[in-house]
């Protein structure tokens, strides 16, 4: 979660990762934010997030994310 | 070598593909934003990419989607000057780099930087807002038209001010009968986004802007997350201002270029 919060804050400095609940559905992170999240997160976490898992519900919370990454890390 | 795409749900699987694979792009809009101008677009698509062209009056916006590795290929001639908005991570910067869109022919217009400030409760507006009203339409649009650069302001049309002012979303500096300056913003989500500011040149320098953007974030500070904006890199005592009322740069810029015909 430590690497994760990392790589939030580097894209989005202002922003409280672990205070916000609803990042997409807020418009706290817009679209260019997360198609860099998950070029950031494939990278980091050596994982392939595709076109059905790019939805706001798996980017609304830093916790959300980390589960999209552990999903995608067992697969 | 460029294959025409007609088809929304043809360029919709693209588009979708190529951000999850990663490919370079400065195409960030979503479905809702792209929607009403899709049948506008025109499509090019080659072996490693994909040109999108928006024509507007005097120019096309130009949008790529190109694999991770792939350079940019020639352009088809055309009958407009091409704009070229790239919105990035200051830290990482252009991708393709601005040389590789150089040798293509395009020159460097402008930069912006994106400032954001969370809500917070310590500005207070000095007056009363004044918000512009249907008779104070085409002087604002003729402000605008003077005021902005005519490629990447987002200036509304007639249309989208009309509907700016019935939802109170412009905010106006009076000195009696005289209109000093506006100030546009509008909602994305829940956050509050200024859109255009203009003070009259002879009213400049009288702290004008600052009380509109006073005025702006008292508006919507019950309602709004955050306020947000982008300003020129060529216009420091704007970012100054914008500075001292507690916006802060977010890390993203976005730089402009041009090719002209």
């Amino acid at each position: 979660m430590e690497t994760l919060l990392k790589i939030l804050a580097e894209i989005r400095p202002d922003v409280d990762f672990e205070e916000n609940k609803e990042l997409v559905d807020s418009g706290e992170l817009d679209s260019f934010d997360v198609v860099t999240l998950v070029g950031e997160l494939c990278e980091e976490y050596d994982i392939e997030i595709g076109a059905d898992d790019i939805v706001p519900e798996n980017f609304n919370s830093a916790e959300a994310i980390m589960a999209l990454v552990t999903r995608l890390q067992e697969e | 070598m460029f294959k025409k795409i007609t088809d929304k749900k043809e360029l919709d699987a693209l588009i979708v593909a190529w951000h999850s694979r990663h490919a370079k792009t400065n195409f960030f809009l979503t479905e809702e934003e792209y929607l009403p101008v899709f049948k506008q677009f025109q499509v090019l698509r080659f072996d490693q990419g994909c040109y999108l062209l928006l024509e507007k009056d005097t120019h096309f916006m130009f949008y790529f989607f190109l694999e991770k590795a792939a350079q940019p290929i020639a352009l088809p001639p055309l009958q407009k000057p091409l704009v070229l908005e790239q919105v990035c991570l200051e830290r990482k910067g252009q991708e393709p780099k601005a040389s590789v869109w150089e040798a293509m022919g395009f020159v460097p217009y402008l930069i912006r930087k994106r400032l954001m400030m969370p809500m917070q409760t310590g500005v207070s507006a000095s007056s009363a807002p004044q918000f512009a009203t249907v008779a104070q339409a085409d002087e604002i649009l003729q402000m605008m038209q003077e005021n902005f650069e005519p490629y990447t302001s987002a200036l509304p049309t007639k249309q989208e001010l009309l509907a700016s002012i019935a939802n109170q979303e412009i905010l106006t500096a009076m000195q009696e009968d005289q209109m000093l300056g506006f100030l546009r913003f509008g909602a994305k989500k829940k956050v509050s986004v200024l859109w255009q500011i203009a003070v009259k040149a002879e009213a400049r320098e009288r702290g004008v802007g600052r009380m509109l953007t006073k005025q702006w974030i008292w508006q919507v500070k019950d309602t709004a997350l955050r306020c947000e904006l982008w300003v020129r890199e060529d216009n420091p005592s704007a970012q100054r201002m914008y500075e001292i009322l507690g916006f802060l740069p977010d890390g993203r810029i976005a730089p402009v270029m041009i090719k002209n015909i």
